[in-house]
């Protein structure tokens, strides 16, 4: 919008620009207009739940009405032993970091390779494919895998009994499920990442690509000197933002996917989110305590947040979120 | 521009304001003024035309019977009959209750009539989160006379917290006892009789003499798990160890019935707990039950026989009732017949009195008739029977019709268990053996031992903190623990789980629990 402004009157900035960018862009102001309702009312506007995290909310007495009980909520969270809230942000930050770690090179990679794919219908098909679990529901996946894991009938275990090996108890071993949730984890994510990089690159001017071949650069050369430069600074900024909620897990996941988090799992499988639904069943005011603990995870997550773009701004000054 | 940006700031921030000042007004609608009086005749009371919403906890699926519509207009042509009350029934899957009463308490939302229990959808939850409308005297003798006439005052000491009466106690066995509970089929298999399993019975040491019948079993090469052992074990033997619990079976604090002092203990430390969890360890190793019962997989039998699963000739129940409506139900739904032998004593609690109850909303807008309408569950049979069976001539008809005993064979109408409705001793028997045990009921009732702490409710308010703490992982230490598979001896496994609960702060708890039991013992000298 403001090149062609721009071009238009390339001399410097006058009021005359700014009027006619105003009369040029008010259509596509317009546009944004849903999304910035959508963003006001389930970003800004559940913000004022905030205050339930220092109340003991009372339902009849509503959010006014209920009593301050200053840092009480957070105190829930602080309670328990020390060595198990280890193994709570071990699991959390450490599965985490290691999955989008892992997300973030797989998506890169199948982007550039979806980007090498000249015939439409095979790039249409192969995007289809990747993105269709990114709408699947973690309940309905959760069923696919339990027809897939289960001790006497599961698809897996028919297969190793065929094989002449003894069944796994997959339900009941922790150790599978550091890599059984990663590739829950992928298959779900990976293809709107991949759509993200894949859009990124159709935008890099053809005449590059071209250029490069009649330097006699090979497909590795290109994807490494042209296409990967380009996708880095956005590749970047989405990492710094998925750090953000480093603290906040998938509950649907961690949840459902291990079969509602049975205790013989939780080793590998406990996090923060799943540790308070159990932590806070019977308690009638867990309404102020999960605040409180989201609210303790938003602002961690917020200063991971603030560390990474510094950091990125010293590497990739392009990438940096702010 | 400036002034779009000024619009759009006054949307946003009115689009932030208005949904609280909508939750504030929520609580401040008008209600209407309902006659009140004890002479008033039903003309006065019920002269004007209501609709109330009773949130129906379903435990066997009654919304999802094809005629299910046929059975509501019935169940509002009598309310509308008797107190001019059309009845609009939200039906909510039992599993789902406690989590959609919680919502609606959150949310403020309209109801009138609803279940609460200890169980589902908690009624000191509920209390403390202020949704239910207060019982005063004048309501309760205007709109649910009869009720109050003919049901003991004692019961609803139970309900009554913080000196305030928010719930009506659902009639039904009251007394907490234990039994043992057998699926006859099995044993006349192999030629038991009934007769021979009482005799067998100690009643001293009840459980230890099963284990003729698990040898016999085995000797029989029964390849099934012939005990049914499951994480339920503490509310199946509570009452058999002589505790009344504070909180729950599963949680610690309980004080011993018989002791007269009501020290607070923890159960998992006293001797009690080490026998019945040494005799499942020695039970599991000698192969009574299988692995399984630790991940649920052979839990309670109901659920089992729903998915076509292995049943168990012996297991434990919470509760033995004379008749039972456990045997109703297997009897309704299987066509299994199930007895039980009672075991240890007959206790009268808070917690097992106030597990079912009727409780009418703080935004009800015409409570008085929502206890018209918790009245009418309890004294007219024929509503209850409607609900919990179906009509009679279409889902059942009379097999005996002076001694109530109806037949459901050809039934397919799920209906819902008596208790979750009105009073059990209105609903019709469903097997000839049955018949009278609804006065044998009411008489254990009235002869109960009262718990010393019959009446007391904990205020767990101040504690939230380390409950928490130890609700997070108490299965993960408990249930080996319950199903004989705990690491090392039994001792080894009951240090590991105490450790676990003073790590997370159970003495605070317990302390607390012992400070508000002498307070509350004090109030009453």
């Amino acid at each position: 919008m403001k090149t062609k402004a721009l071009q238009k009157t390339p001399a410097s900035r006058t009021n005359g620009i700014k009027k006619l960018q105003r009369k040029d862009n008010w259509q596509l102001f317009s546009l944004s207009v849903p999304g910035l309702i959508v963003l006001a009312l389930f970003s800004y506007l559940p913000m004022f739940g905030i205050v339930l995290a220092f109340k003991d909310y009372v339902a009849y007495d509503g959010i006014f009405g209920s009593r301050w009980v200053g840092f009480d909520n957070f105190t829930v969270f602080f309670t328990g032993n020390a060595d198990y809230f280890k193994t709570l942000l071990t699991n959390t930050v450490g599965l985490n970091v290691l999955y989008l770690a892992v997300n973030t090179v797989i998506t890169i990679i199948m982007g550039m390779l979806l980007f090498e794919l000249k015939n439409r219908l095979t790039i249409r098909v192969y995007q289809t494919i990747v993105f269709l679990p990114f709408i699947v529901s973690w309940v309905g996946a959760a069923y696919a895998m339990k027809a897939n894991l289960d001790l006497n009938y599961g698809i897996v275990n028919s297969f190793l009994k065929d094989w002449g090996k003894d069944a796994i108890s997959w339900y009941t071993e922790p150790q599978h499920w550091t890599w059984l949730l990663m590739i829950c984890y992928l298959w779900k994510k990976v293809g709107h990442g991949t759509i993200v990089y894949y859009g990124n690159l159709m935008s890099v001017d053809t005449s590059l690509f071209e250029a490069a071949r009649l330097d006699g650069a090979n497909r590795f050369q290109i994807m490494a000197n042209i296409s990967w430069p380009h996708i880095r600074p956005i590749v970047i900024s989405f990492t710094i933002l998925s750090l953000g909620g480093v603290f906040n897990s998938d509950f649907g996941m961690f949840y459902y996917m291990t079969d509602f988090n049975p205790h013989k799992l939780r080793s590998r499988t406990d996090v923060i989110d799943t540790y308070i639904i159990r932590a806070l069943q019977t308690d009638p005011s867990s309404i102020g305590a999960s605040t409180a603990i989201g609210l303790m995870q938003s602002i961690a997550g917020f200063i991971v947040l603030m560390l990474v773009n510094k950091i990125a701004s010293w590497i990739d000054e392009k990438g940096t979120v702010f | 521009m400036k002034n779009l940006k000024k619009i759009l700031a006054l949307a946003l921030s009115l689009l932030m304001v208005l949904p609280i000042l909508a939750g504030c007004s929520a609580k401040n609608t008008p209600r209407a003024d309902e006659p009140l009086g004890k002479d008033l005749t039903n003309e006065q009371k019920f002269a004007e035309h209501v609709t109330l919403t009773w949130c129906f906890p379903d435990a066997r699926g009654a919304g999802d019977f094809t005629e299910w519509d046929r059975i509501v207009a019935a169940i509002n042509e009598i309310t509308e009959r008797e107190i001019n009350a059309t009845i609009n029934i939200e039906v909510i899957p039992l599993g789902e209750y406690t989590e959609k009463m919680s919502l609606k308490y959150a949310a403020n939302e309209r109801w009138d009539v609803a279940f609460c229990g200890t169980q589902w959808n908690p009624y000191s939850n509920a209390v403390s989160q202020k949704v239910l409308e207060p019982l005063t005297k004048e309501y309760l003798e205007t709109y649910m006379p009869e009720t109050m006439d003919t049901m003991n005052a004692k019961y609803f000491d139970a309900l009554t917290i913080g000196g305030g009466l928010y719930g009506i106690p659902l009639q039904q066995i009251y007394v907490r006892q234990n039994g043992i509970r057998f699926e006859v089929d099995w044993f006349e298999e192999l030629n038991v009789d009934w007769e021979t399993i009482e005799a067998t019975i100690d009643p001293n040491t009840p459980l230890e003499s099963l284990e003729v019948f698990f040898e016999y079993l085995l000797m029989n090469n029964y390849n099934e798990c012939f005990f049914g052992a499951d994480d339920k074990l503490m509310e199946n033997t509570s009452s058999f160890m002589g505790f009344d619990n504070l909180i729950s079976t599963n949680f610690p604090g309980a004080i011993r019935v018989s002791d007269g002092t009501c020290t607070v203990i923890n159960q998992y430390e006293t001797e009690e707990f080490k026998y019945i969890a040494s005799l499942m360890k020695k039970w599991h190793d000698a192969g009574y039950f299988s692995d399984a019962a630790l991940n649920g997989g052979q839990a309670n039998s109901y659920y089992e026989l729903e998915y076509g699963e292995s049943r168990h000739p012996v297991s434990l129940e919470p509760v033995v009732k004379p008749g039972g409506d456990a045997m109703a139900s297997m009897k309704a739904q299987y066509g299994i017949t199930i007895k039980t032998i009672p075991i240890g004593n007959a206790v009268l609690t808070t917690s097992s009195v106030a597990q079912t109850a009727m409780v009418v909303s703080r935004n009800a807008e015409y409570p008085g008739r929502a206890l018209a309408f918790i009245e009418l569950l309890n004294t007219n049979e024929e509503l209850l029977n409607l609900i919990c069976y179906g009509q009679e001539g279409v889902d059942w008809t009379w097999e005996d019709e002076e001694n109530k005993v109806m037949n459901l064979d050809d039934s397919a109408y799920p209906g819902n268990e008596p208790f979750f409705v009105g009073n059990t001793f209105l609903s019709y028997y469903v097997d000839d053996s049955m018949i009278g045990c609804w006065e044998e009921t009411k008489q254990i009732n009235e002869n109960a031992e009262l718990s010393p702490l019959y009446g007391f409710t904990f205020d767990a308010s101040s504690v939230r903190s380390q409950m928490a703490a130890i609700n997070a992982n108490l299965d993960a230490h408990l249930e080996p623990v319950l199903c004989g598979m705990g690491n090392g001896t039994v001792d080894d496994a009951i240090a590991e789980l105490n450790q676990y609960l003073y790590d997370n702060g159970l003495q605070v708890i317990l302390d607390e629990m012992q400070r508000q039991v002498n307070e509350w013992l004090a109030s009453k000298q």
